[in-house]
Parts: structure tokens; C-alpha cells; sequence
């Protein structure tokens, strides 16, 4: 039996063939196909570079339910892996991109590692200068303000 | 979503899902980033994620206070250290507290505040460490939906057991006191209505495979198999 396939298009205009049970890890997606059938799928906020990423971490998680064929699921053990991999080798902008885009499909899996691999960067971080350099955030406290926050929180950072 | 290259631009939804992977502690240190960042990390207080270490550092436990208070306690998980030993000032003829002790003292509170998903680990790697034992009102605890304990002592409950929220179990390397290991954990089985997933190693005084213990609610009765060798890693 051939397997479904749909066509998703980035911003750029790129056409992306994949199969339907890959794209359904979305539950956007996995809506649109039922509601129209057939058709391509613009993903107009989404570039081309980002929806490969995301296809790619969707051809990894794909679980095929009907038992047969050529099945790509691995063991959980070995799929972390492969997602802290996956993540690791994103920049920051593109990580941020990849969240956003896990965000607007609905692929919670794919948002979760997102989510978790910022939140390690901030824990990574010594202190509120680092995660300020790091994420390209904005000051707008004075020296006054940070130090009264900190007696206030009166949390031992 | 084109071109997103700071942090600040996600929505307040995604930051504080973010805010959710991080500690108590670092989700603190968020509040000092900017205004927008300000309060953002109260939005996950009510999981408290801490290591005993930052606030055994002082004398009394306001700090802790000050953010229980803070709190819509829903998940208290605390690593602590019982081997660790605090500095005492030279004439302080009161008796200090163990570290244990106040871990204990903390875990009551937010036993009596009603939280849902308690997780206690005693890091210590010491052999001759004093167990601390969880306080026993833990038993009678209506809102516990998950309790995780980790190198603690459980006592003898001297009271009928009722956790009419419990799902989850998982017990490891946990002393007994005031009666045989596996009678206490009968009975908090049997006070556990809804109990679904118990883990846990063979109480002390046996010496086998670690035993997992599944029960579905609400059948009556349980099931014991032990799993293959490869899985009992909690043994020592």
C-alpha cells in the first residue's frame, strides 16, 4: 500500500512532500488535512530552513500504528538522545525560530526539547548579566532596582 | 515567527512554559532580566523545585517562608544533604537542627498547605547518616496525588491510612521504623484507593530483585512480579 503524502509550503514558496502519518505529529496539520483534503498547505510564517528542521524531527518521531512497513520508531532511550542532538546543533536564533514553529503547529513533544534546551541555557548561566548577553535582553533596570528585587525575592541567588 | 531572534519576542505563554524546565532557583534569578521579566517567574511558583543547600545557609527559614507564601504549593520536590553539618557560632548554646530536621519541618509545611506531588531525596552518600523519617501526618494527606521518596525513613502510621488522591509511588533505598517494611506498605496500599503505579525496592531486611508492585484501580487485588535483572538498579 503506497503512503498517503501531503505537501506543505514554506514562506519562500518551497514545496515539501511528506508523508501524511510524518505531518500529522502536527495537530494543525493533522486538522487541515481532514478539512481540505488534497491540497498543499502554506505555511507562509514558516521558512523553508525551519519547516526542514521540523520535518525532520517529525520523521523521527513517527510512530506507525499499523505495524508494518518500514517503521522508524526507536527506542525512547535512543530518541532523547537523538533529540538532545537534535537541539544542540540549532543556534539560538534558529532554536527560537523551531519553538515558535513547534508552538504554531502543535507539536508538544517538539516544543518541550525546545523549551527545555533554552531553560538549560539560562540554568547554565552564572548569573542575570549572562542570561542578559546570552538571550540579547534588554536592561531597563537601575542598580537601584536590581538590588531591591533581590532583598525582596530574599531567595539566595 | 520570520526572523525571531530574542527571547523577549515569544509570547508570555512560551516564556513561561520555559520558566516550568528550570529550578526554583533560576526561575528566581529571571526576575532580575528586565521589567517584562519581573514577576514572570511567580507564574511557576506553585511547583517548588529546591535544593535544601540555599536555604540551610541560614539561620531561619524566612526565606523559605517568604516563598511558600508566594505560593500556590501544588509540587514541593526538595534534594537535601543529611550529612552535611552547619557551622554553629561559638557560644550559641542552643541546639541546632540537623539539616534533616528542617528538611522535615519543610516538607510538613507544605504537607499541611495541601500539596499534590511531594518528592523527597536525601543525596547523602554517608552509610551512618541519620535517617529522617517524613512526618506521619503525610498518611492523612487529602490533596497527595503523587509522592516520590528517596533515601528517607517512613514510621509505622499508628492511624488508619487515607491518601483518597494517590496515584503514584516510588519508594527507594526507605528505611522502616515501628513495624515491618512491608507492612507499612500494605497499608498504604490499602489506604490508597486510587493508587495506580507503585515502584519500589524490596524493604530493607530482603535481599532480591527490586519488586514492582502495579495495582489497577479499582480492582482489590495486587499483582507482584519482579522484573528482569537488568531492572533493579535501585538495589545497592
Amino acid at each position: 500500500m503506497s503512503k498517503k503524502m501531503i505537501v506543505l509550503k514554506s514562506s519562500e514558496g518551497v514545496s515539501f512532500v511528506v508523508e501524511e502519518a510524518v505531518a500529522r505529529q502536527s495537530k494543525i496539520i493533522s486538522f487541515l488535512v481532514e478539512e481540505f483534503p488534497d491540497r498543499e498547505l502554506p505555511l507562509t510564517n514558516m521558512t523553508s530552513e525551519i519547516l526542514r528542521k521540523t520535518i525532520e524531527y517529525c520523521k523521527k518521531h513517527v510512530v506507525e500504528d499499523d505495524g508494518g512497513g518500514d517503521s522508524s520508531s526507536s527506542s525512547s532511550g535512543d530518541l532523547k538522545e537523538w533529540d538532545v542532538k537534535f537541539v544542540a546543533e540549532i543556534d539560538q536564533p534558529r532554536l527560537m525560530d523551531l519553538l515558535m514553529a513547534a508552538n504554531y503547529l502543535d507539536i508538544p513533544s517538539l516544543l518541550d526539547v525546545t523549551c527545555q534546551k533554552v531553560a538549560d541555557t539560562i540554568a547554565a548561566c552564572n548569573d542575570e548579566k549572562e542570561i542578559r548577553a546570552t538571550f540579547n535582553i534588554e536592561n531597563d533596570f537601575t542598580e537601584e532596582e536590581v538590588e531591591a528585587i533581590r532583598m525582596e525575592n530574599q531567595y539566595p541567588i | 515567527m520570520v526572523g525571531c531572534d530574542g527571547i523577549s519576542e515569544l509570547p508570555d505563554s512560551l516564556l513561561t512554559h520555559i520558566l516550568s524546565f528550570l529550578t526554583t532557583k533560576d526561575a528566581v534569578k529571571t526576575s532580575l532580566l528586565s521589567k517584562s521579566w519581573r514577576f514572570r517567574w511567580l507564574e511557576v511558583t506553585s511547583e517548588l523545585d529546591l535544593n535544601a543547600v540555599d536555604f540551610l545557609r541560614y539561620e531561619d527559614d524566612s526565606s523559605l517562608v517568604s516563598l511558600l507564601n508566594r505560593s500556590f504549593l501544588r509540587k514541593f520536590k526538595i534534594k537535601y544533604d543529611s550529612s552535611s553539618v552547619r557551622k554553629r557560632k561559638r557560644g550559641d548554646s542552643k541546639v541546632t537542627n540537623s539539616s534533616g530536621e528542617r528538611v522535615v519541618e519543610w516538607i510538613s509545611e507544605a504537607v499541611h498547605r495541601g500539596v499534590e506531588h511531594l518528592d523527597v531525596e536525601n543525596e547523602t552518600t554517608s552509610r551512618r547518616a541519620v535517617i529522617d523519617f517524613v512526618p506521619k501526618y503525610l498518611y492523612v494527606s487529602k490533596t497527595l496525588v503523587s509522592l516520590s521518596l528517596v533515601n528517607v525513613g517512613l514510621e509505622g502510621p499508628k492511624f488508619k491510612v487515607s491518601l483518597p488522591a494517590l496515584k503514584s509511588i516510588h519508594l527507594d533505598n526507605v528505611r522502616y521504623m515501628g513495624a515491618d517494611g512491608l507492612v507499612i506498605m500494605e497499608r498504604i496500599i490499602s489506604g490508597s484507593p486510587v493508587l495506580e503505579n507503585l515502584t519500589t525496592d524490596v524493604p530493607a531486611g530482603f535481599k532480591k530483585p527490586q519488586l514492582t508492585v502495579f495495582r489497577e484501580a479499582p480492582c482489590s487485588s495486587s499483582t507482584r512480579n519482579a522484573p528482569p535483572s537488568n531492572n533493579n538498579i535501585l538495589n545497592d
